[in-house]
């Protein structure tokens, strides 16, 4: 049995006089103790740069919305220089010279077969051939039109995505059509074959004449060049995707001069048509006639030798792309042959059969001047403006720092955001473990009884199952559905909550054991005895004499589980179970990054870092503060 | 002590059937998982009755455990199975049934069928027993995805999980007492304190993050340098022999990331307690006694020292099966940890409890071992 007076509360009790000078010199001790560890002084800094970096960052970073998709952002990474400067030649010269090798039968024919082989759905086959939103920045590559719609299946084929996977999460199918195909080249199927008379069919799940198929279709497509047309189309997305500045080339690269061609009459006609169909109202006719504002900016764009006369055909063109004639308005409309007039009369309610069938007239009309090309040109042009506008702080020249993710998010300012709310997921769900540790322990040690040994029952069935497994049956039942909800003016996801909760609720059995160790000894000690029998009531020694006692691992069990939280939260969110899009934390940063790691490594990396980074801080601190508050050396 | 397991064993019953009771519940309230069946055309009604009947998806929750337990071959389920889509003028196989009431018919074939009219459809009535023993007769049920027995698809993942985990941890036994003893010995040495720093990061490090940064150098970057890389996906190459060569360079590294992490905890325990027993006073007389470092370090520290450490392994070996989840995840291994986590995704409650029961099996067990080896290797613990 410990003396009295080697526990701080004793000593308070004998000497009551000196209580408050004794306490202010223990916190003092404490802290000096708690600097003089090198690695707590370490840990302390690290966390103070990470907190200040996760309050201020939001403040002088540029203002992009993190949480915002920007599918016009593209992706960046500071690397590839060549191919950023390939990019506009692949997609000018090279991609459609390798493709007119090719006629648009031939190809229709391979789509046709890639179904009959089972290779792709005939869903798919009719994705590909609708043209893919992907397929169709290509509009502008070529004037054949056979050549464009060969193009576009091949497109097309290239991002389609293995059926059948398996998995019902979707990050986790990574395989393309292409890649997936590689696999049936003669030698691996005959080396499988030597195996074992159905290894093959095994392996690739189909039957013996469809891999024969296969394996014909690969020679078939390597005979035709189409690997090389897959190469450079992959070459062309890498590229174009990864520079914001390629963007900007891309759009501006060919539009001004398809300008320079434009007969002046045929645009002042359509926004007059535009104008008379009720597209836009007489006053915005006359703004697009005198030149919108916004037209202005191209005035240090257009390269030097374009016809100065040709301006005011950019600005009309320019007015219809700002009053959003395309894509507003006349693009949901089908051409007059193709109308359904039972749909558009529902789809449009306030327009009449004739206001339809006109619009529907005016949009075959533009579609055949080719204007709507040049307006989704220029409204590319636009965001990446908006992009550079917005980003236009002292940092502007940083844009990206860590790059975007796959639809343009930037990574920087997610990395800030899904931050604090790893951390604050960290602090409120070690708050509810500390809670209910310390209530549990010191019921079931104090009380002992019955209520104890069930108290202890419990603890020992939820250790008997590993953490990660009862967190992820959890998440699993509780974080299905998800919604927003918002939470100090910003919009998060409710899983948010759930994953605080399941973490909260699972990780208070370690401290309840101690605390409840801690209490049976404390307990029969000399000044809770002294207390008892001058009558103090059980939740007065509790609280009093008791729980002040187990002060020191309570604050150091409480330090070391915010880093445990956080890790458990990256592990939930990485496996897909933690919290949902589009609410950023570390952890599931790092999960859209699982389709493709090669490529996409900025996105595992940084939060990965700074995982680590912040665990690392709170071990030390949580090290240091065990030392400092140690008992035996606070004498 | 014979007595004393017993004992311990029988306290494990009340704590499986707790386990039991709320993994069950948690995955039944968790979502249907023959929901899909709705949203495919090809699939006519009755076939989805049928289908929910043979897992009695459709039975009260409280009698869908009970089920579970004990099996549901003597219970019988009554489906009624839709014949026509709208039944005119109240007939049903050309016989009038007023609504709701149950005629039986007999039909060309000589065969009776009980039928039905109900909101204006006409459905036949089919008595079914259950299939299912339950697991109280040794029967885990069948995998609704897979469509399998559970234990025959635990079977085929168990023994990869197994080899993943008993290689990795061999690596971590094998290095964590190395690195500890060599630091105890070499205390606060430069050697000591370079381990000491690196087993600080490795432990604060997330083990995807450690096994994502091996991926990428050791597989992707190799291969763009021309050196020899490591394959990352599954047990096997696709065109390989399946050799035993083969399947050892799949193992490096879901070894290495499953090994580092724990080596970097494991090492400094050892070292710590390593250090505890140097400076005792029987180590000062073995070396008073003259006896060779090497003897005093290897059989009189390490002997004592070694006390904790098997408590905290033995403890750990259970959660080293279900720690791999990440890595087998990343590695697309496929074991007990990628089963769990596609099971999940599924709602395939049959291999969920399995695996979370055995789980639990396993950790009473390995505790069991645990608390016998301490009193083996330590005389003076007794169990009365």
């Amino acid at each position: 049995m410990t003396d009295v007076s080697t526990t701080p509360k004793g000593i308070a009790l004998l000497s009551t006089e000196t209580k408050h000078t004794k306490a202010e010199s223990m916190s003092r001790i404490i802290l000096r103790r708690f600097f003089k560890h090198r690695m707590a002084v370490i840990g302390t800094v690290i966390m103070t740069g990470i907190v200040l970096f996760l309050i201020g960052g939001a403040f002088v970073y540029p203002e992009i919305e993190g949480n915002t998709p920007d599918p016009t952002a593209p992706f960046v990474a500071p690397t590839l220089e060549s191919l950023y400067n390939d990019a506009p030649v692949l997609a000018e010269t090279e991609i459609p010279s390798l493709v007119s090798l090719i006629s648009y039968d031939q190809a229709l024919a391979l789509l046709d077969e890639a179904v009959q082989y089972q290779m792709i759905t005939e869903r798919d086959r009719d994705a590909v051939l609708a043209g893919t939103e992907n397929a169709n920045r290509f509009d502008l590559a070529t004037d054949d039109a056979e050549l464009l719609k060969t193009l576009k299946i091949f497109e097309g084929l290239r991002l389609i995505r293995v059926q059948y996977v398996g998995i019902t999460n979707p990050n986790f199918a990574s395989d393309t059509f292409w890649i997936s195909l590689q696999r049936f080249n003669a030698d691996n199927i005959a080396r499988l074959r030597a195996q074992g008379p159905d290894r093959a069919a095994q392996e690739f799940g189909v039957t013996d004449e469809i891999i024969d198929a296969r394996v014909a279709y690969l020679a078939e497509i390597e005979s035709l060049g189409v690997n090389e047309i897959m190469d450079a189309l992959d070459a062309y997305a890498i590229a174009e995707s990864r520079f914001e500045v390629t963007q900007v080339t891309l759009t501006t690269e060919g539009v001004f001069e398809r300008i320079a061609e434009l007969d002046p009459a045929i645009v002042q006609g359509l926004v007059e048509k535009s104008a008379q169909l009720g597209l836009i109202t007489a006053e915005q006719q006359q703004t697009i006639l005198n030149g919108v504002e916004s037209a202005t900016k191209y005035n240090d764009q257009v390269p030097a030798d374009f016809p100065i006369e040709q301006m005011q055909v950019l600005t009309w063109v320019e007015g219809l792309r700002f009053y959003e004639i395309w894509t507003g308005n006349l693009d949901r409309f089908l051409a007059p042959d193709k109308i359904n007039l039972d749909t558009a009369r529902t789809t449009f309610p306030e327009l009449s059969d004739e206001q339809i069938m006109a619009r529907s007239a005016f949009r075959a009309e533009f579609q055949d001047t080719k204007v709507h090309h040049i307006i989704t040109r220029l409204n590319k042009i636009a965001a990446a403006d908006a992009k550079v506008e917005a980003s236009s702080s002292f940092l502007a020249r940083f844009r990206h720092v860590m790059g975007t993710d796959q639809v343009g998010r930037d990574l920087f300012i997610r990395m800030i955001y899904g931050g604090q709310i790893s951390l604050m997921i960290g602090i409120t769900s070690v708050a509810i473990s500390i809670s209910l540790g310390t209530i549990v322990g010191l019921i079931a040690g104090y009380f002992g009884g019955w209520i104890g040994a069930l108290l202890m029952r419990i603890v020992e069935a939820l250790l008997a199952i590993p953490a990660l497994i009862l967190l992820l049956l959890l998440s699993n039942s509780l974080s299905r559905s998800s919604s927003t909800i918002t939470l100090l003016g910003r919009e998060l996801s409710t899983t948010v909550i759930v994953i605080v909760l399941i973490i909260g609720l699972l990780g208070w059995m370690g401290l309840s054991r101690i605390v409840r160790s801690l209490v049976l000894s404390l307990k029969e000690q000399e000044f809770v005895v002294a207390a008892r029998t001058l009558g103090a009531s059980d939740a007065r020694i509790i609280f009093k004499h008791i729980l002040p006692n187990c002060i020191a691992p309570i604050v150091v069990s409480a330090t070391l589980g915010v880093g445990g939280a956080i890790i458990t939260e990256a592990y939930l969110s990485f496996l897909g179970f933690g919290v949902q899009e589009p609410t950023a934390t570390w952890g599931n940063i790092l999960n859209r990054a699982q389709g493709d790691i090669a490529r996409y490594w900025w996105m595992w990396l940084f939060p990965g870092i700074f995982i680590t980074l912040t665990v690392l801080s709170i071990n030390f601190i949580g090290d240091g503060l065990r030392d400092a508050l140690d008992p035996r050396s606070l004498r | 002590m014979g007595q004393y397991i017993l004992r311990r064993l029988l306290q494990a019953i009340p704590l499986l059937i707790i386990i039991t009771v709320i993994v069950f519940f948690l995955m039944k309230t968790a979502g249907d998982p023959l929901a899909e069946l709705t949203l495919d055309p090809r699939i006519t009604e009755s076939d989805r009755i049928l289908a929910r009947a043979e897992f009695g998806l459709d039975d009260p929750l409280p009698m869908q455990f009970v089920h579970w337990l004990i099996g549901d071959d003597w219970y019988t389920r009554e489906l009624q199975l839709p014949i026509q889509q709208e039944s005119v003028d109240g007939t049903c196989l050309g016989t009038p049934i007023s609504e709701g009431e149950r005629v039986t018919i007999t039909l060309d074939t000589g065969v009776e069928q009980e039928t039905l009219i109900r909101d204006g459809r006409c459905y036949r009535v089919l008595y079914q027993n259950g299939s299912n023993k339950g697991i109280l007769r040794g029967d885990f049920g069948d995998s609704i995805a897979r469509g399998r027995p559970v234990l025959e698809v635990m079977g085929e993942a168990l023994p990869n999980t197994l080899l993943l985990g008993i290689s990795s941890y061999l690596v971590i036994i094998i290095f964590a007492f190395g690195l500890g003893i060599f630091q105890a010995i070499r205390q606060y040495s430069f050697f000591d304190n370079f381990i000491t720093t690196i087993s600080f990061i490795m432990v604060s490090m997330p083990i995807f993050l450690v096994a994502l940064l091996s991926v990428y150098i050791f597989a992707v970057q190799f291969r763009k340098w021309g050196l020899p890389y490591l394959p990352v996906q599954g047990m096997y190459s696709v065109e390989s022999d399946r050799s035993v060569g083969d399947l050892l360079r799949h193992l490096i590294l879901p070894v290495f990331c499953l090994a580092a992490i724990s080596i970097a905890g494991y090492s400094r325990f050892v070292r710590a307690s390593m250090l505890e027993v140097i400076n005792s006073d029987y180590i000062r007389t073995a070396r008073a006694k003259g006896l060779g470092e090497r003897r005093i370090t290897y059989i009189h520290a390490l002997k004592n020292a070694s006390l904790p450490l098997v408590t905290l392994m033995g403890l750990d070996i259970p959660f080293i099966l279900a720690g791999a989840v990440v890595t087998e995840r990343i590695f697309s291994w496929p074991g007990m940890g990628t089963l769990f986590i596609e099971s999940l995704n599924r709602l395939d409650y049959a291999v969920v409890i399995t695996f979370v029961l055995m789980l639990a099996i396993a950790v009473v067990i390995f505790q069991l071992i645990t608390d016998v080896m301490y009193a083996v290797l330590d005389p003076r613990v007794r169990y009365s």
